[in-house]
């Protein structure tokens, strides 16, 4: 979608046209969010539920949003605090690879060949359900969303250096969850 | 996949710089559509509810305010009948400079009127004073009618 943040705030502070500013932004980040959503939460039902959550809470706060950070890396931490009270709420949580496993994982060759992109969508979505929340942040939007870091300091309050490490760590587990699957 | 990811995902010798970086998650069919719809729906609901509590403070404020409106008016009322009433004092005051002026049926209405105990006055140490006083004017008819 080709619209720009300025022009979306602009229709949602005026009265007449703000539920057609709101669905413009509702349509425009969309899939962004329920991406980062469901790779906190894991099923499309709970995603459904914090993303419409998200929404909500976005438009009850957008009009007084002052633009110090942009508008998608504000509502990416409304989505992601609406996540982490989810999960807490239904006390859910996610086995972790740990910097073990990692470091057990033999140095193997892998076996490209046997994924094609459907099966590598399937493990990866297998392989991020095994992260921490934090790494799985830091991956999504770098892998995914292709963030800058700069961006992203600003939208998880994090320094470049911290997130810099945090998907470092990432893609080595990662890597080791997939090389285990298919290695040879 | 942007040049700059790829880039350092090849420094770091990784096998993702292989894969491409699709987004793995997928919504079904027409979930965005019928996702927006629930939350403006919710929206409006939560306008209305909103606009409810905004009507029922409203009433509840003017009925507050009323019923302190109403108290006071009552406070005052009540205090300034008691600054016109009299004083038991006072009552029994006049009828001790009245008593000749007043007889029986006058001092019971009297009595009736301020919630005297009537026995009050007639066995009040100004009546017995009076009696010792006039003890020898007074007849024996008269001592009948008061007692």
């Amino acid at each position: 979608m080709d619209i720009t943040d300025e022009r979306i705030l602009e229709l949602i502070k005026n009265e007449k046209t703000l539920n057609e500013g709101f669905k413009l932004l509702m349509t425009k980040y969309q899939e962004r969010l329920y991406h980062h959503i469901r790779s906190i939460l894991k099923n499309h039902e709970d995603t459904d539920d914090v993303l419409q959550n998200t929404f909500i809470k976005v438009f009850k706060y957008v009009r007084k949003f002052e633009g110090r950070s942009n508008l998608y890396t504000w509502m990416f931490r409304i989505a992601t605090n609406e996540s982490m009270t989810f999960l807490n709420k239904n006390k859910r949580s996610s086995e972790f690879i740990s910097d073990i496993q990692i470091e057990n994982t033999k140095k193997t060759q892998f076996n490209q060949s046997e994924l094609d992109g459907e099966k590598i969508k399937k493990v990866l979505q297998g392989a991020l359900q095994k992260l921490p929340v934090k790494q799985k942040e830091v991956f999504s939007l770098r892998y995914f969303e292709e963030m800058s870091y700069k961006d992203m300091s600003d939208a998880l309050g994090t320094s470049v250096g911290a997130l810099k490490a945090s998907y470092h760590h990432a893609v080595k587990k990662i890597e080791a969850y997939v090389t285990q699957l298919y290695a040879y | 996949m942007k040049t700059e990811i790829k880039e350092e995902l090849i420094e770091m010798d990784s096998i993702l710089s292989k894969f491409d970086n699709e987004k793995v998650f997928l919504a079904p069919d027409d979930y965005y559509d019928r996702m927006q719809n629930a939350v403006l729906k919710k929206i409006e609901n939560d306008g209305k509810s909103q606009q409810r509590i905004i009507r029922l403070s409203w009433i509840m404020g003017i009925a507050a305010s009323l019923a302190l409106i109403l108290g006071i008016v009552f406070m005052m009322g009540r205090t300034s009948t008691k600054q016109n009433a009299l004083s038991i004092e006072e009552v029994y005051e006049y009828l001790d400079e009245n008593v000749d002026m007043l007889d029986d049926e006058a001092i019971t209405n009297i009595a009736k009127d301020y919630n005297m105990n009537f026995d009050d006055f007639y066995y009040s140490d100004d009546l017995n004073e009076y009696l010792e006083e006039n003890i020898d004017d007074i007849s024996e008819e008269d001592l009948e009618q008061i007692f």
